[in-house]
């Protein structure tokens, strides 16, 4: 038998807390916290154009000069375009196939297995895969009649497009899975009374379906456009940024200046680049949540 | 050894004062119960002993230790949970099994006091169920069994009954007393059922707002109840307070009489006038509900055999002085 | 489900009616299926057979030797290995770290909880995106460039597993805990006996979005590696990609062998998926 002090107790406790939090905190510290830190700090540095060169202290001048360049305006324009193409088209084809498989029918199972079956893909496959539908020799789009010149993935009005398809491809079985799940927790009674009511179909998607969904949507619309500003691998597989930066969306600006393909790395402006990636994440969901709130019913 | 006392024993949670200076004394293999309304601070005192709340002041002893600084796992105290709380991932062997687990017992011993503790609980045949395919009876007894398997100094029970229903809580009442017997164990039993306190303590100890307001055997919290609070909440039905104004003493004075105790007589009688206001027949007894001058509602048990009165009708309601229990209208305490 | 009207209708109505969810169905599935189909179907032709028009859409004589040219010299084999040491790497730490965090949160009392709760909530402000540049330096300082600790050890810890861990603890009644604290149990034997086994579904759903997570990581295991014997499937594939029209077949066998253990992982778990979303959107 121990006998112990209220206080020896409490802080034994709190040291069991400390030490549980311990590994957490430090994955966050040293990969999260501190990057995330120093990104302000790099941002003040002009790397050199040649390696072994001292880095020079250029203050705000660099947020300056990379912030008001013609290459960042565009940089931003591509992202904020590609979120316009993928999200909106996204949740409207997601949500078509789960309102169509929100019903009970024989073999339904398989439908919904199929419906999903995208998240088995990654970012990756997709690119690979549409990559190769889209190549003008062994592509079957091009033989379907959509053979521009240049071909797709080299002409500059429709790169940007071409990657937000592969991207709403992707993401679609998520989507999905996503907005069927909300569907299915509206209770059916509502339904029941609605149609007591007289409602038809279309009065009891409009006035039941879609506000009842409405915190799943909006949870998907919010999910949806920071995934989309954080897109990377399919632009990396497909476009390479090009052509003509059209498809050069912040990700893959924040990579090019780490990469030394074509010029010395410059970490000081890949991490005003990240610190612009952040602002904008941030502004935007935030903006997101306040316009959106107003118009979600919250059911729960 | 199982006695447990409580010496100034208080809790607060921030300005609220939860148990005010709760003084207690639980002798060796006695069935006191905890009574009170909810938010009484029965429950809380209750914590307070299994070492599951850290007391504010106070001391409480239980043995002839003080166990203020002693972790709750060495109080050597059993305690059944109003919910169970059943693992419920666990068979109904692992449950009862899991304190013996941290004792370090044998696996024979373990194996043989789970058997033995199932048997006396006519759980024999569940031991490999999950507790989620028992009835709520069933879970309950379970909840005994983990209890009895450690042998403790006492046991504590909140509000064990109170999730069974009303044919099985009388039935599984008398099983407790006969198992609290048998053991010749100490136990504390809080509830906010009157009943249960009447036909299974030794001893009922009532609180109220934090505050202890009579202890003693159920007869005597019966026929003496020290103040207002406790008259009324002890007994079915509740008794009947009549204001001393109407029953000719003043009115600094409240009688307190209880139904069994009241006559119905005639107008020209003597006594209280009073207007029958229903009548409720229970079959073997009858409830004869008047309406005083005030407007005031009491209840008279009637046997069946006694002519009723109609509903209506002018009466003068009598009772025995010896019945009657007199309280200060001001303080509520009882008067003489 | 969608309760359909009640009223009257003709067998032949109700029969017209299910005839149109399931040509709808169909075509959806159709639409849905079809880059993943193409993409076996390819796999099993010959490069000229792939470019002759029109297209093959279903093939009569499957050559399979794609799929031993991605595995050997594709490299396949040596990328799906790394995937999974790298990813299951990451799956049980977080799956760990999440595990003690919840615990500290839901059950114990500490100074500075509230706090450092929203420091774990903060996390998920931060895309990885924005620290890849000082990551990178810090991977290098450590020695572990173009090692499977610097793929693996950037992502041992997320604040979401800690958060829907916590949520599940919470569920867990205080009683339980009550009664385990009287019968002997210590923090560390509640955590593993009780409140894990009881947090088990929210756990699962941590484990599947983990380790889908994880898989498919693209940006870290190109930026962090070079050697070609610690790449990834995600990144092989596009190495794959790249080498030439001669090789359509194996780029597409390829696509498929990455895909395959991910499609098995999903489908024995797809309850799990399914709750860690949902999960996901409670919170949101």
């Amino acid at each position: 038998m121990v006998t112990n002090s209220r206080a020896q107790r409490r802080r034994r406790e709190a040291s069991l807390g400390y030490l549980l939090l311990l590994p957490a905190v430090t994955v966050f510290a040293v990969f999260i916290f501190y990057p995330f830190l120093r990104n302000f700090q790099l941002g003040f540095y002009l790397n050199p154009p040649f390696p072994n060169l001292p880095k020079r202290w250029v203050g705000f001048d660099q947020y300056r000069d990379i912030l008001g360049s013609d290459s960042f305006v565009d940089s931003l324009k591509t992202t904020i375009a590609f979120a316009f193409l993928t999200v909106p088209a996204g949740i409207a084809l997601g949500m078509a196939l789960a309102v169509a498989a929100n019903r009970k029918l024989k073999g339904i199972g398989i439908y919904r297995t199929i419906f999903s079956s995208t998240v088995a893909t990654s970012v990756a496959v997709a690119a690979v895969i549409f990559s190769m539908l889209f190549n003008p020799i062994v592509g079957l789009l091009p033989w379907l009649g959509v053979n521009p010149t240049p071909p797709i993935i080299e002409n500059p009005d429709l790169a940007l497009g071409a990657v937000a398809l592969v991207t709403v491809w992707q993401t679609l079985g998520l989507t999905f899975i996503l907005l069927s799940a909300g569907l299915q927790a509206i209770p059916e009674d509502l339904y029941e009374a609605a149609a007591l009511d007289g409602a038809g179909a279309t009065t009891r998607f409009w006035r039941v379906t879609l506000p009842m969904l409405s915190p799943t949507l909006f949870f998907a619309v919010v999910i949806g456009s920071i995934h989309a500003f954080q897109s990377f691998g399919q632009i990396d597989i497909i476009t390479n940024g090009g052509p003509f930066k059209r498809t050069n969306v912040l990700t893959y600006s924040i990579y090019s200046e780490l990469t030394t393909a074509n010029h010395a790395a410059n970490p000081g402006k890949a991490a005003v680049l990240a610190i612009a990636l952040f602002v904008i994440t941030l502004g935007l969901t935030l903006i997101q949540m306040r316009v959106l709130e107003r118009r979600v019913h919250y059911a729960r | 050894m199982g006695r447990v006392l409580l010496q100034g024993v208080t809790k607060k949670f921030g300005d609220v004062t939860a148990v005010d200076h709760l003084d207690l004394e639980v002798s060796d293999r006695e069935f006191l119960v905890l009574l009170g309304p909810s938010g009484c601070g029965k429950s809380t005192a209750l914590r307070m002993i299994a070492g599951l709340e850290e007391l504010t002041e106070g001391t409480i002893t239980i043995g002839d230790r003080v166990v203020n600084d002693i972790e709750p796992k060495d109080r050597d105290l059993a305690m059944v949970f109003q919910s169970y709380a059943l693992y419920p991932h666990l068979s109904v062997r692992k449950n009862i099994e899991f304190p013996l687990r941290t004792r370090g017992v044998p696996k024979d011993e373990r194996a043989a006091q789970v058997e033995s503790a199932a048997e006396s609980l006519g759980l024999a045949d569940l031991l490999d169920r999950k507790p989620g395919q028992l009835s709520g009876g069933q879970r309950q007894r379970v909840a005994l069994a983990r209890a009895i398997v450690r042998d403790p100094e006492a046991f504590l029970m909140d509000e064990p009954l109170s999730n069974l229903d009303a044919k099985l809580r009388v039935q599984t009442r008398a099983e407790l007393v006969e198992l609290q017997q048998r053991l010749e164990a100490t136990v504390i039993y809080v509830t906010h059922d009157q009943v249960e306190a009447m036909t299974m303590g030794d001893r009922i100890a009532i609180m109220k707002d934090g505050v202890l307001q009579q202890v003693g055997p159920p007869q005597e919290v019966y026929e003496r109840p020290t103040n207002l609070f406790v008259a009324r909440f002890i007994g079915t039905p509740p008794m009947n307070t009549i204001p001393g104004a109407l029953a000719g003493i003043g009115p600094d004075t409240v009688i307190g009489v209880r139904p069994e105790h009241l006559q119905v007589g005639a107008p020209t009688d003597d006594g209280i006038d009073a207007t029958v206001a229903v009548i409720e027949s229970l079959g073997h007894e009858r409830h004869v509900i008047c309406r005083l001058a005030d407007a005031t509602m009491v209840i008279v048990r009637q046997a069946t055999e006694i002519v009723p009165p109609a509903m209506g009708d002018s009466v003068r309601l009598r009772y025995d002085d010896a019945h009657a229990h007199r309280f200060d209208a001001a303080t509520e305490q009882r008067v003489g | 489900m969608r309760a359909e009207p009640k009223r009257w209708e003709s067998p032949s109505v109700r029969r017209l009616r299910k005839a149109g969810s399931y040509t709808i169905l169909t075509v959806l599935a159709v639409v849905v299926l079809f880059p993943i189909y193409i993409t076996v179907v390819n796999s099993l032709l010959r490069p000229v057979d792939i470019a002759s028009r029109p297209p093959t859409f279903f093939p009569t004589h499957p050559h399979w030797s794609s799929y031993a040219d991605a595995w050997n010299g594709g490299h396949m084999a040596k990328y799906l290995l790394n995937s999974f040491i790298v990813t299951i790497a990451i799956t049980a730490g977080q799956v760990v770290t999440a595990i003690f965090a919840g615990y500290a949160f839901a059950f114990l009392e500490f100074p500075f909880k509230r706090t450092l709760f929203v420091v774990f909530l903060a996390t998920l402000m931060v895309p990885f995106e924005v620290t890849v540049v000082t990551n990178l330096d810090t991977v290098n300082a450590l020695g572990w460039y173009d090692t499977y600790q610097g793929l693996a050890v950037p992502f041992l810890a997320t604040g979401f597993g800690a958060f829907l861990v916590r949520q599940a603890f919470l569920q867990v009644p205080r009683d339980l805990s009550d009664a385990a604290a009287l019968d002997g149990y210590g923090h560390w034997r509640f955590m593993i006996r009780v409140a894990v086994p009881l947090a088990r579904p929210a756990i699962a759903a941590l484990t599947v979005f983990g380790f889908l997570g994880a898989w498919n990581q693209y940006l870290w295991p190109l930026l962090a590696t070079k050697d070609d014997r610690l790449r990834t499937v995600q990144i092989g594939l596009k190495q794959l990609r790249a080498t030439s029209l001669d090789a359509v077949n194996v780029t597409f066998a390829g696509a498929v062998i990455a895909v395959i253990p991910i499609a098995i992982i999903l489908l024995l778990f797809q309850k799990h998926l399914v709750r860690g979303l949902t999960a996901g959107a409670v919170k949101g």
